[in-house]
């Protein structure tokens, strides 16, 4: 019995086989191959199948579970290489998707790069004036039609895409989440003047108000819906071929598998960074630490998200492209930070950010001809980095490459010269950078920062986390075993889940059977889905949730809400959860009861439970002695000091290192300072406190 | 806990941390504030900023969105400590209050709240937010009464007050303003100031716990004196001289008078001045604008045009002089009506400067590519107001028109739909936010056509909407609008660019769209196809009823263009035509592209379409009248302005950019050696003030005598003074 999850990434297609006979875990790497994402697949599932000495074929017969997590959809919408869409709106309202609110122009800059108005654009349109149509229909605010869809018209314009040669269609009408009767009845002539054109509808794909993001999130789906079935199809094939008997089930963006037939293709958007929340999540309720601030430091981007009690939370709005969507989606809030980011001189300050070094030419110490120094390179230079064992020895980093580029551009100006000074700052700064946004992250949701633990992973995480986490006074820091694949490893951890969602604002208190008959149409929906995905009735859980507001509030907040609304009381619970809620958010007293509160959007997540691979106890090596010592900066004490290396593989289960100490894994160091104390725990885990 | 790592005293990397802190608290105070407020104004325009100051109150870090809400808090402080009578006290805990344009607000809708930061018993700081609200008492709702004739009769006007007294919110205080105003929702606004500013204030707190005293007020310090470092190093890169700009406000709630607003900039080293000498005196209803408003202007278009890079702080103001007579429409004496002096001499104000600022870039080599035209030139408040299918009473303000258009750039066109000048981060509403809500159904909302000033590179475009009543409980609504540059176009081109669209302001009476509605007919989709009685109304319109079946209407203003429209690369054009942006007629008479069959374009027609331009444009030129003024040039290099000049000291040459025809020598006036061309502004397209035309403004071109190609192309009023650009040639 064994469950693989494969997860795409940018660059390394990551393989986790999961031995629950043998209770361990097996784990393949290969560069992810961007023409034909198959082959990086093939080659990391090969890789692992060698490591068990088992033919693939027999890894694939005997696998119960097969979970992927792909970034084909992110390549499509950032290469532009999705399909030629057209649009099909509500007369008079054709350029909702080019004025894109206006919002469109700086919607996920950072607040310097909204600073520079003259540099600021819409991005490039995926579809603009001349593929979007307007066609002759309008509902009202309630759902109820004004003017009947004109058929004739919307016929005519099927045949016009048709004779433009579109590849796929979007439909997205206003107010089609209240009623969705025009915008089928479009689909349907769709398809019969065009059969095999890819035709998606917002009321299906976004069915919440607003019709901006629900326009645009129907644009995106139509955009790599071509891409991501014939993408899913052919992977499905491929692995039948060799092999695969069971259904493979895709990560969804919000944390849930799905099969590729019920797979909404925008949905599988940033579904890899969602896999490492939900590993994160398992991991701390598995721990036994359930408020959590997950870390993921990679080449370009910091990405932060909080489990409390065990949970992650869902975003409101995703911004692709500087589009803004309605997805179903784990909240992960990102920066342009990581080991890429390039330090520069601006009037004396010493600045990172927000210009990255790509993968080419890449930080100075890759020695591919830049000169300008990274946050890798300062790494490097303070000794938090083996020249030797970068992308498990593959490439040798060049120490004295990166020592002139920070010495020429960095210690000379503002440091005497001195690079090691220099090195240092550059930490400081970013690492303090990393922390401010978890900070802002976690005070703008209500919380304390010093009430979680620290989780930290992806390449360069566990090389900062214990300062980012030290500046932010947290209580511990959790690398978690294998931290260079926690995608993937969170993949195999996910439930098959489905997010229904529905818009319909109304003000407390209502009928309960009002408020059910909203709730109930979801959770047989969501039943249907779950069945279609082979989850037993058992099985089968339904968590349901409402965004409020204050009467006339914009902003909403979410709250659960219990099941079956049978009585008063139980709606009334919902008032209480939401008051309860905003005070946590924004503070005692600020509550304005009179407003009324008004319920806005409503969801229910419907969860097929599967059995996830238990984690595996490990028992490690048996060596307790560093690899090697040499001279590595540590931050408290301010100076280059002897530091023992160690190796990761080698320390057994309950091991203590202490500080100032580095431990290798493959793909990324964990960087200890003087004071702190690390533990490997019998999962492997790296627990770092402070000693004393 | 683990140890935090110690520091010494203020070093680059303290200084960075802790800036950056400093920034992200202003940033959590402005996100904090807006997720509570009540304020639609405030939430879909992001009408609303938080700061953090200096003991003094001098700016040190500002959060995103307004710029200008930004920059008034340290006047507020400055009038808090000011106005602290015998035996009052500022106290650790307290909040003060105050929308007094008089005492450092913007205008009366814009309510401030600032707290004071105490460390050991000692005033070390202050934190501050500001923000739109939907109401505030006075003659009309939604905060602008077009008829008031003085101060008092816009509503409540607080002087700093104290909100919460040593950290006790005073809820005397709060009934009392909640009293004053019609929607008692502004109550929830000025709780989210509270709880930002206590955030803030903690936030701040934990930086003086963590570093000590001194290293935090030396990195506050070290903020400003950063910006001021840095803008100083970059005035003095860019061209000393002169730089003047008249621009114009139409209607002052009572008469269709017109007030001109002049500013002279003078950049010598690394100082720069904005003069406003000339600008016209005070008006009799609420377009003015009080010191804080020229201030925020000036401020608005310096930080955005030469501080893209530089924190927007206290260290640039320090670098300018504003000079100003009391009395006039962008300085006005008390008690002369302000409360529309955001969205009309204030952004008008932005308007003028922001020309200066872009045609100084334009002379700088290194800078020329930073150069924007003026993006749309004003804003408005389009209220309407009445019950809603909810039952509630409401006043709401139409908040479309912040997808104003963008100014064209020296390498690229202006976006469309790209915000309104002084909103960092614009944002407009859904329709479906806005029907939900309101009793109201929008007939359309698209961008306006040709609406983009035309240019080598055009400016962005602006929208256009229009909406009836459906499903009012009393079966109408109010209506009021109060706006600016419906006579005239205030987005001004750069380099030879043209104008932006105007605004207009109409409604159809009489429709057939009540039995449209009420028949499942298809209804109208453009404002010439709505069957009925159409009507233009002023731009300071009174409140007057919406009745079943009116459709209202309004256009908002485009970027100004970047060069002549006759350099326009012809395929953008065409590209432009077929995407809507631009008309038949505008393509062909203002750009000379002449379209083959397939919608592509014809370089042959276009040529000789071009060259009749040209051939008209010199046949009508005439030699400009421009009386004292005489442009003449000073210095030893050479320096070219876009494709419009070149001027030359070691061959005493003005020359034309485009042909390379001599203009003159340099001492000489190059005014007597352009030719000038005078029409209608309409002439840059449709929607250029002809609906309200007076005969008062023309579009003057100053062009090549020998090519016809434009040099400049301003906005004037008859008898109104020449804009004009003079660098130091260097």
């Amino acid at each position: 019995m064994y469950t693989l999850s494969v997860d795409i990434g940018g660059t390394f297609t990551d393989v986790v086989v999961f031995d629950e006979a043998k209770g361990r875990t097996v784990v393949g790497k290969a560069l992810t191959t961007p023409g034909d994402l198959r082959k990086g697949v093939m080659t990391g599932l090969e890789q692992a199948a060698d490591d068990m000495d088992m033919p693939l074929q027999k890894l694939l017969g005997e696998a119960h579970r097969f979970v992927h997590a792909t970034t084909q959809s992110s390549n499509a919408i950032f290469a532009f290489a999705g399909a030629k869409t057209a649009v099909v709106t509500t007369r008079g309202f054709g350029d909702t998707l080019t004025i894109m609110r206006a919002t469109g122009r700086v919607a996920g800059l950072s607040v310097f790069e909204r600073y520079h108005y003259r540099a600021t654009e819409k991005p490039r349109l995926l579809a603009d004036e001349r593929d979007i149509f307007e066609v002759t229909e309008r509902m009202d605010y309630a759902g109820r039609g004004i003017t009947r869809l004109d058929e004739k018209e919307m016929r005519d314009i099927a045949r016009k895409i048709k004779a433009q040669g579109y590849q796929a269609v979007a439909v997205a009408f206003l107010f089609s989440h209240k009623s969705d009767a025009h915008e089928k009845r479009a689909r349907e002539i769709l398809r019969e003047e065009m059969p095999g054109v890819y035709v998606t509808i917002s009321s299906e794909v976004a069915p919440v108000l607003g019709e901006y993001e629900r326009s645009a999130t129907t644009l995106f789906n139509a955009y790599v819906g071509p891409v991501i079935e014939s993408y899913l199809e052919g992977m499905v094939s491929t692995l039948g071929q060799n092999g695969l008997k069971c259904k493979p089930l895709i990560a969804q963006a919000n944390g849930g598998l799905a099969t590729p037939a019920q797979t909404i293709p925008i949905f599988t958007v940033e579904s890899g960074p969602a896999a490492g929340v939900v590993g994160s999540a398992y991991l701390a309720n598995q721990l036994g630490v359930p408020n959590v601030i997950a870390t993921d430091v990679g080449g370009t981007t910091f990405k932060v998200a909080i489990i409390e009690g065990g949970k992650w939370t869902y975003s409101k709005e995703t911004i692709l492209n500087q589009y803004q969507l309605r997805l179903p989606m784990i909240d992960v809030v990102s920066i342009g930070a990581g080991g890429g980011s390039i330090a520069w001189v601006d009037n004396g300050r010493l600045r990172i950010g927000p210009m990255s070094a790509s993968s080419d030419p890449g930080p100075a110490c890759y020695g591919f001809g830049s000169d300008r120094p990274t946050v890798t390179d300062a790494d490097l230079v303070l000794g938090h980095l083996s020249a030797d064992k970068f992308l498990g020895g593959r490439m040798k980093l060049d120490v004295d490459a990166a020592s002139a580029a920070i010495h020429k551009h960095i210690a000379v100006p503002l440091f005497n010269g001195d690079v090691i000074a220099a090195a240092a700052g550059i930490r400081r700064v970013v690492d303090s950078q990393m922390a401010d946004l978890i900070r802002k992250t976690t005070l703008q949701r209500g919380h304390d920062p010093r009430a979680f633990a620290l989780m930290a992973y992806g390449g360069s995480g566990p090389v900062h986390a214990a300062s980012y986490g030290a500046d932010l006074g947290m209580s511990e820091i959790i690398i978690p075993f294998n931290a260079s694949v926690h995608s993937a490893y969170g993949s195999a951890q996910s439930d098959v889940r489905f997010s229904l969602r529905y818009s319909d604002p109304l003000t407390l208190p209502v009928e309960p059977a009002k408020l059910e008959s909203l709730y109930t149409p979801m959770e047989t929906s969501g039943d249907k889905l779950l069945l279609d995905a082979d989850v037993a009735p058992a099985d089968r859980r339904f968590e349901r949730w409402v965004e409020a507001r204050y009467r006339r509030q914009v902003h909403t907040v979410r709250v659960r809400v219990p099941g079956r609304l049978d009585s008063v009381a139980r709606v009334d619970e919902i008032a209480v959860a939401f008051e309860a809620e905003y005070e946590r958010l924004f503070g005692p007293g600020s509550a304005l009861k009179d407003a009324g509160i008004e319920m806005v959007d409503y969801g229910v997540d419907a969860i097929g439970i599967v059995q996830k691979p238990s984690a595996a106890r490990q028992t490690g090596g048996s060596s307790t002695a560093p690899r090697l010592r040499r001279q590595a900066y540590c931050p408290v004490v301010d100076a280059m000091v002897d530091t023992p290396i160690y190796d990761g593989a080698g320390l057994p289960a309950g091991a203590t290192v202490s500080g100032p100490a580095m431990i290798e894994h493959p793909g990324t160091t964990i960087v200890l300072h003087t004071g702190h104390k690390a533990r490997i725990d019998e999962f492997g885990n790296t627990r770092i406190v402070s000693g004393h | 806990m683990l140890n935090p790592v110690q520091t010494r005293s203020i070093d680059p990397v303290t200084f960075e941390v802790l800036n950056h802190r400093l920034m992200t608290i202003s940033e959590e105070m402005g996100i904090q504030y807006m997720r509570c407020s009540g304020s639609n104004v405030l939430i879909t325009g992001n009408d609303a900023a938080a700061a953090v100051m200096l003991a003094d109150g001098s700016l040190v870090s500002v959060g995103p969105y307004i710029v200008t809400q930004g920059n008034v808090l340290p006047l507020i402080v400055d009038s808090t400590m000011k106005s602290l009578g015998p035996g009052e006290v500022i106290e650790d805990g307290d909040i003060f209050i105050c929308n007094d344009p008089y005492l450092g607000a913007i205008h009366h809708p814009d309510i401030a709240t600032v707290a004071p930061i105490f460390w050991k018993g000692t005033l070390v700081a202050w934190v501050g937010a500001s923000g739109h609200q939907l109401d505030n008492g006075g003659m009309d709702p939604g905060g602008f009464s077009i008829k008031a004739v003085d101060t008092h009769q816009e509503g409540l006007r607080m002087p700093p007050v104290k909100i919460a007294s040593r950290g006790v919110v005073r809820e005397d205080v709060l009934r009392w303003i909640r009293n004053q105003v019609r929607d008692p929702l502004v109550a929830l606004d000025v709780k989210g100031q509270i709880a930002s500013l206590n955030s803030g204030r903690r936030r701040v707190l934990e930086l003086f716990e963590r570093w000590g005293e001194d290293t935090v007020q030396a990195a506050m310090q070290q903020c400003i004196t950063h910006s001021r470092e840095k803008l100083e190093a970059r005035l003095a890169e860019l061209p000393d001289g002169q730089w003047r700009e008249v621009q114009y406000i139409d209607h002052d709630g009572h008469n269709p008078e017109i007030y001109k607003i002049i500013c002279t900039m003078t950049k010598k080293g690394s100082r720069l001045e904005f003069n406003f000498t000339g600008t016209s005196p005070n008006a009799r209803g609420l377009i003015n604008c009080t010191y804080a408003g020229l201030q925020a202007a000036c401020l608005t278009a310096t930080y955005i045009n030469l501080c893209w890079d530089i924190p927007w702080n206290r260290g640039v103001r320090d670098c300018m002089d504003i000079i100003s007579d009391v009395g006039t429409v962008n300085n006005c004496a008390y008690p002369a009506p302000c409360a529309m002096a955001t969205i009309s001499a204030v952004i008008v104000t932005v308007d003028a400067t922001w020309r200066c600022l872009s045609q100084m870039l334009l002379a700088s080599k290194d800078y020329k590519r930073e150069a924007m035209a003026v993006w749309s030139g004003t804003s408005m408040a389009p209220i309407f107001a009445g019950t809603s299918q909810h039952g509630f009473q409401f006043a709401a303000t139409e908040m479309s028109h912040f997808g104003g258009g963008g100014g064209a750039c020296s390498e690229h066109d202006g976006v469309d739909t790209a915000g309104i000048v002084f909103n960092t981060t614009p944002n407009m509403p859904n329709i479906e936010d806005q029907e939900a809500e309101y009793p109201v159904l929008y007939l359309f909302r698209r961008h306006l056509q040709d609406s983009g000033g035309p240019g080598k590179f055009r400016g962005g475009r602006s929208g256009e909407l229009a909406y009836t009543i459906y499903d009012a409980p009393t079966g109408q609504l109010e209506g009021l609008f109060a706006g600016t540059g419906a006579e005239m176009p205030n987005a001004i081109g750069i380099a030879g660019g043209l104008p932006g669209s105007a605004i207009s302001i109409a409604r159809v009476v009489k429709t057939d769209i009540k039995e449209r509605i009420d028949g499942g007919k298809a209804l109208p989709d453009r404002l010439k196809t709505v069957d009925g009685e159409l009507e233009w109304l002023i731009c300071k319109h009174v409140r007057s009823p919406i009745l079943a079946g009116d459709v209202w209407y309004h256009s908002w203003q485009g970027g100004g263009g970047y060069g002549d429209p006759l350099l326009r690369d012809p395929e953008s054009v065409a590209t432009d035509v077929a995407r809507g942006a631009v008309s038949h007629d505008v393509c062909a008479n203002v750009y000379g592209v002449a379209l083959a069959s397939d919608g592509k374009a014809d370089h042959g027609g276009t040529k000789i379409k071009r060259e009749q331009i040209r051939t008209s444009r010199k046949a009508s030129a005439k030699k400009p009248a421009a009386g004292e003024l005489k442009w003449s040039y000073r210095g030893t290099a050479r320096t070219e302005i876009a494709d419009a000049l070149v001027i030359d000291a070691g061959k005493q040459s003005v020359s034309c950019g485009n042909c390379g025809h001599r203009h003159c020598s340099t001492d000489e006036n190059l005014l007597d050696h352009l030719g000038l061309v005078e029409t209608h502004p309409s002439s840059a397209g449709p929607v250029r003030g002809e609906a309200y035309d007076r005969g008062r403004f023309k579009l003057r071109h100053l062009i090549c005598q020998n090519c016809g190609g434009l040099t400049d192309v301003q906005v004037g009023l008859d008898g109104a003074p020449y804009s004009f650009a003079l660098p130091t040639l260097t």
